[in-house]
Formats: C-alpha cells, structure tokens, sequence
C-alpha cells in the first residue's frame, strides 16, 4: 500500500510541476513567428505542410518570418470559435484556413483584419484584380472582403467512357443536360440475371453541396437558396427558391423511380467511380487527383463533364466555387500582422497557386498561375482539369453556396428529404415543403441566439 | 432424468452458439478494421474485395507512422490517460469517503451537486473549460489536457456505492482500537475495495484515451497532440486513406484492449460491487 501512496504522490508532484511550469516561449530576436492553422487532410496536408516548409525556407527567411504549420483538422472552425467566442487572443491563430460558413463568426470578431485594408501593404505583388471574381465574391460578407480564397473547386460530372463505349456512345455523347444524364444513365445500368446492380447509371449525392451547385444553375442570374443575398449581406432567415429546388426533387423523384439508375451514397465516391461501380458521378473536381491516380492503375478511361442543367438556353447560373479561405487575425501585434499578410500573399502568388493546384487537383484562385508554362503544361495533360477551369471562369460570380452556420444542419435535412423521396415515402412537394420548414426553424434558432 | 440432462446440454449448446455469433457480430468491424489494416490498397478498392487480405502487407502501418508522429502521440495519450486516472481514483476516492462515512451539514446537498453533474453534457462546459484553462496559460501542457479529467463525478458515485457495502462493524471496531479516519481509509478501505478502484481506473483510462475534442482544443502544436487526433489527419475524403487509417486505430486501440484483457474480471466484479447498495 505504501508503494502505491509514493506512486500517487510522485504522480501529483509531477502534475503540480506541470501546472507550475507555465512560462511563455521565448522568440528569438529579429524573428517573427506566426500560427498557422489550416484543416487540410491526407496527401493534401502533406503539400500544405511542404508548402509552409518552402514559405520558410524561402521568402520566410529573406523577411525573417517563420509560419508554424498546425493542423486542426475537421474541426479547426469550432476551434476558432471558441477563441472568438472566450477572447483568447493569445491563442488565436495568426492566419486560419476558413470556409465560407464561418463569414459571419469572423464578422463578429474585432480580431480578424479586413483583407481589402492590407492591399499593397509590405513586399506584396499580388493584386486584388489577379484573384478570380467568383473567390473575391465567395468571401465578400456585407460588403467586406473578410478572408483570402486560397482553394477553390467546382462541381463536375465524372463520366466511364468505357462504359459509354460499351453502350455505343462515345465522348461526343457527354450530357449537358439532367434530362441527357437520365436518357444516358439508363443505358449504362447493369444488372446481373437477378437484378442485382452490377453498375449504377449515375452516383448522385443529394445534400446541401450537391443541391445549391444542380439548383444553384437555374436562371440566368442563377438561384440562391437563401435571402439577404445568400447570407452575404447578413444573416439568412428565409429559403427563396422553393420552384426552382422543386424542379431538382422532381428530376431527382423521376430518377429514383428506374432502378440501377441512381446511387445516392456520398462514400469514397472517387473510388466507386474508379472501380466501375458507378457509371457517371456528381461530385467535385477535388476528386480529380484522386480519380487519374486510380484510373491510371485499372486503365479505365474516363471525362469530366461540366454539372448538367435544366435548360440549355436560359440556365446561366454556372456553378458555385467549393473550397476555402485564409482568414488572418490582428492580435495586436503589428509585426505579427505584416508577416501574416505576407504569408497570405505568398500563398496566392501566381507559382505557388499554380504549385499547390497540381499537386491537390484543386485550381488556382490567380489567374496568373494559368498564364505559366507549368501550369499550362499540367492543364493539357489533364482535360478533366481544363473543364473544370472553364466551368470556374464561366460561372456567374454571385452563383455561391448559401453562407450560413448550421450548414451541416441544413445538409442533413435535404440528405434526410432525398432519401425518402427515393424510398418513396414522400413526393418532391413534400420534400420541399419540408426542407423549407425545417431550414427556417434553423435560422431563427440560430439568429435569435446570434443577433 | 437422462432427457432433461441432454435438452440441458442442447439448450446449452445452442446458447453459446448464440454468444459466440453475437459476440462476432460485435467484434465484426475490428475483425474486418484488423484485416484491412494488413490488405494492399488495389483490394481495398475493389468492388469484389473479400475479408480476408489476398496479400499480407505491412505498408498501411509504414504510411500512418510516416504521415504523422504516432509514437509521440500515444506517448501523450498515454501519460496524460494514466497520470489523470490515479489522480481521479484519489480525488474520487477521498470524496466518496466522506460521503459514506463522515456526517456533516449539507452532506446531501453536496452529494446531489455531485450527482447533477452527470446531466451536465461536455459540450456545454468547453467554451467555459477552454477560457479558464486558457486563461491559466495552460495551452499547449500536458497539465491543460489533464486539468478537467482530474475529478469525475460518476467516479464518485461508484466508489461511494461500493463504500456503502462495507461492513460497519469494521468501521466501528477500527475506531474503537483508536484508527484515525485516513489510516482507516487507506490501511482498510481501499485494499478491501480494490475491483472497484480497478474498474474506476480503467473505465477513466480508456475515457481519457479516446477523447478528442478537449486535447484538440488546447493543443496547437503537432507535438502536444493525442492519438485521437492524430488518426484525423490520415483522413482524406479525396484520397483513398482507409488502409492507413485502420492501421493506425489498430495500433491506437492496443493499450485499451491490453487493459481489457488484463483486468477484464475486476471490471465485471467492480460492476457488480458497486451496483449492489443504493
């Protein structure tokens, strides 16, 4: 027993020593050090991580700066909104990969630096114009440019050309249109002699992502899902677009009525197209890598089409930029707030977007990276990349995804709504009636504790 | 007399038949996360892949360990899990004795706190934890990750339960010898009530061990970081990480298992010790 009396007590001294050992790290003189908080996984976390590496060993040590590389994974927003939230300033990042969603969190902190007050500020040259429209608009919250984009995507619709070979159609036969993916779709199923799918005629999530990009189309000025201009110009409170997300649950009810048509699993869907099990799928040109890599290995042959739409000739919308941010804080330390500014230039110069677009299959947010030879090189090598890039130029800068803080709340109502109207157990009036009943119910929850 | 023996043994039979499939329907993702963690990624991929590894590999393990600093990690896990449990055996143990034992005004009261402490979710306390530990400078130490695991108010509850088994006759006998309260405490109830210690102790352990959102709060730097956290930076949505992924929960989930193995009879006898007395 008195063995086990000394354990406890070294075991407590040990402790308090750790509680009492609360000094502050020393900087070394000259140096300025700043955090670096980013939420970038897998193979990409590792160019993220090689790209802060290469910052500080270049342009880093000629400024004498060093950015320290911390991952916080999935959850680097809730992270951010506890410092917000308890003031932590000492804790605060200096620069935070952010996605749209948290604009308004960021608003409502003093802490984060309005990108458009830093233009021309310090060694920079990159100017506002060299970034696309699209990103510049993505992060614009009540007339603010609040966050820097650094990674953008776009939807694209991946097509087996294999599979078309097998149903007599060819790359010249790629759908433009919903009614095309049902016509070709249907071609594609196969079903083996007990109607088991062997292959599904199209992979289609129906969530918040894959709904505000197919819906997002509509019109020639596009549609938003939410009013106070997408929740750009302020909280959202209302859903604005319930004819237009009829017409997606309608296209979406007629699909799920054919069987083998529609796969509506969101899981490892770069892969399930890789092996064959889904002729055609709905997802983000961030699978672009993913999907040559694979491709590359079983020899399937395969094209991105752009995201298919209602309407040739009056759906301009375009599609809605994917991705994220840098956000950069002011936590009262000027030297801090230069070199995350120059950390943040660095980023979107034109080689280093062009750099870390080839190397995650995400694009470029300057336009100059499309202008290098390297670039040029990788774009002509990969036509699924120069779809998308066209997709991205093409797309209406005011077609965005929603701004709002309980996206994954509202995701799972219009995941939870899809799923029933394959099952069959609602109608896409229903369906819509109800994620716009339950949306609702969310902002004002949300807004009455966030006024 | 010989059929109702042999209608016994069947019933038997057929009951452990039943055990061992739901037994292995409980274990089938750990079998199936096991079996992955040792299969190359071109059959993981596959649509027609099967259970078990068409080729043994090593090179998931090589790919979490080269990803991400895991030994660093469990050594975190590791000292912070066992470094806060025997601190929360002591903390809880200590309070449960005066619960049990010891008469004073708003006794009931406290023990009540201690009981609404349970209703109380996570989630609702960490902006509160995150500004006190923040504000202590606490960011980034071991101590910081440690500092709200240190006392557990269903600790409490169990260990006080299973102080209420004993034998008050004991108890009087060791006062009339002339025993203090704390040698009693700690020469007499606390060696009688091993299992439950044991079972406070490894219920804690394996609780600190999996958490994830706390440690990930008040860590920034990629040295300061736990297991838990560690495995989400093998996930990629984009990539095809399961091999590697699974490789590294099978590596995390060793000290818990080896635990479980160890003092698996304690935790079922703690259980029902403690559940015994209201």
């Amino acid at each position: 027993m008195k063995k086990i009396f000394c354990i406890l007590l070294v075991a407590m001294t040990a402790v308090l020593a750790l509680f009492a050992s609360g000094s502050k790290e020393g900087e070394d003189s000259g140096v300025v050090t700043i955090d670096v908080w980013h939420s970038m996984e897998g193979s990409n976390g590792q160019v993220m991580s090689s790209l802060i590496q290469k910052f500080n060993e270049t342009k880093g040590k000629e400024l004498g700066i060093v950015a320290n590389d911390v991952f916080q994974g999935s959850d680097t927003a809730v992270k951010l909104k506890t410092c917000i939230q308890t003031n932590d300033i000492e804790n605060m990042p200096d620069v935070c990969q952010i996605y749209n969603a948290s604009l308004p969190v960021i608003d409502a902190t003093n802490c984060a630096v309005d990108i458009d007050s830093m233009w021309g500020k310090g060694s920079a040259s990159v100017e506002k114009t060299d970034l696309i429209d699209s990103g510049i608009y993505c992060y614009t919250y009540e007339g603010r440019l609040l966050s820097m984009p650094f990674n953008t995507s776009t939807i694209l619709l991946y097509c087996n050309l294999d599979a078309f070979a097998e149903a007599g159609l060819s790359e010249a036969d790629l759908p433009r249109t919903w009614d095309d993916v049902y016509e070709i779709g249907q071609k594609l199923i196969k079903l083996d002699e007990d109607g088991n799918v062997l292959r599904y005629g199209v992979n289609w999530q129906l969530a918040r992502y894959e709904l505000f990009d197919v819906m997002g189309v509509i019109g020639e000025n596009g549609t938003a899902f939410a009013d106070n201009n997408n929740g750009r110009d302020g909280l959202v409170s209302k859903v604005i677009c319930r004819d237009e997300m009829l017409q997606v649950f309608k296209m979406w009810e007629k699909f799920s009525k054919v069987p083998g048509l529609l796969n509506d699993s969101g899981s490892d869907q770069s892969g399930n197209f890789a092996s064959g099990l889904n002729a055609m799928a709905l997802r983000s040109s961030a699978g672009i890598g993913a999907i040559t890599q694979m491709t590359d290995a079983n020899g399937m042959h395969w094209a991105a089409a752009k995201l298919p739409v209602f309407n040739v000739e009056t759906d301009k919308g375009g599609a809605a930029l994917g991705g994220a941010s840098l956000a950069m804080f002011d936590r009262g330390d000027e030297a801090k707030k230069n070199a995350a500014w120059e950390f943040i230039m660095w980023m979107v110069s034109p080689e280093v977007q062009a750099e870390w677009a080839m190397a995650t299959g995400y694009l470029p947010v300057n336009k100059k990276s499309l202008e290098l030879d390297s670039y040029k090189e990788f774009v002509a090598a990969s036509p699924a990349v120069s779809v998308a890039l066209e997709q991205l130029m093409e797309a209406l800068p005011s077609t965005q995804e929603t701004v709002m803080n309980m996206q994954d709340e509202i995701s799972g109502y219009i995941k939870t709504a899809a799923t029933d109207v394959k099952n069959g157990t609602i109608s896409a009036e229903e369906a819509v009636d109800r994620i716009i009943a339950e949306s609702e119910q969310a902002f004002s929850t949300y807004n009455r504790a966030n006024q | 007399m010989k059929t109702r023996i042999t209608r016994r043994n069947a019933f038997s039979a057929l009951f452990q038949i039943f055990c061992i499939l739901v037994g292995l329907a409980i274990m089938f993702p750990l079998i199936y996360a096991f079996f992955i963690s040792f299969m190359g990624a071109e059959q993981i991929f596959s649509i027609t892949s099967g259970l078990i590894p068409e080729r043994w590999t090593t090179e998931n393990y090589v790919a979490a360990f080269a990803t991400a600093p895991f030994l660093r990690f469990m050594f975190n896990s590791f000292f912070v899990s066992f470094i806060s449990s025997l601190i929360r055996i002591l903390t809880a143990s200590l309070a449960a004795f005066a619960f049990a034992f010891l008469d004073f005004p708003g006794k009931k009261v406290l023990f009540y706190l201690v009981i609404a402490t349970f209703l109380i979710p996570g989630d609702v306390t960490l902006a509160a934890n995150y500004r006190t530990i923040a504000g202590l400078h606490l960011i980034n130490k071991y101590s910081g990750i440690m500092a709200i695991y240190l006392v557990n108010g269903m600790n409490i509850f169990m260990i006080r339960q299973s102080f209420k088994t004993f034998s008050t006759e004991i108890r009087d006998a060791s006062y009339v010898d002339g025993c203090s309260n704390f040698r009693f405490f700690w020469n007499i109830l606390l060696p009688s009530n091993y299992q439950i210690l044991i079972t406070v102790f490894i219920t804690s352990f394996m609780g600190v061990w999996n958490s994830y959102l706390w440690p990930l709060m008040v860590t920034n730097k990629t040295s300061m970081r736990t297991v838990q956290v560690g495995i989400t930076m093998l996930n990629f949505a984009d990539g095809n990480p399961y091999g590697p992924i699974m490789a590294a929960s099978m590596v995390v989930i060793i000290p818990s298992f080896l635990i479980f193995l160890f003092f698996r009879k304690q935790i079922v006898a703690g259980m029902m010790a403690g559940g015994v007395k209201g």
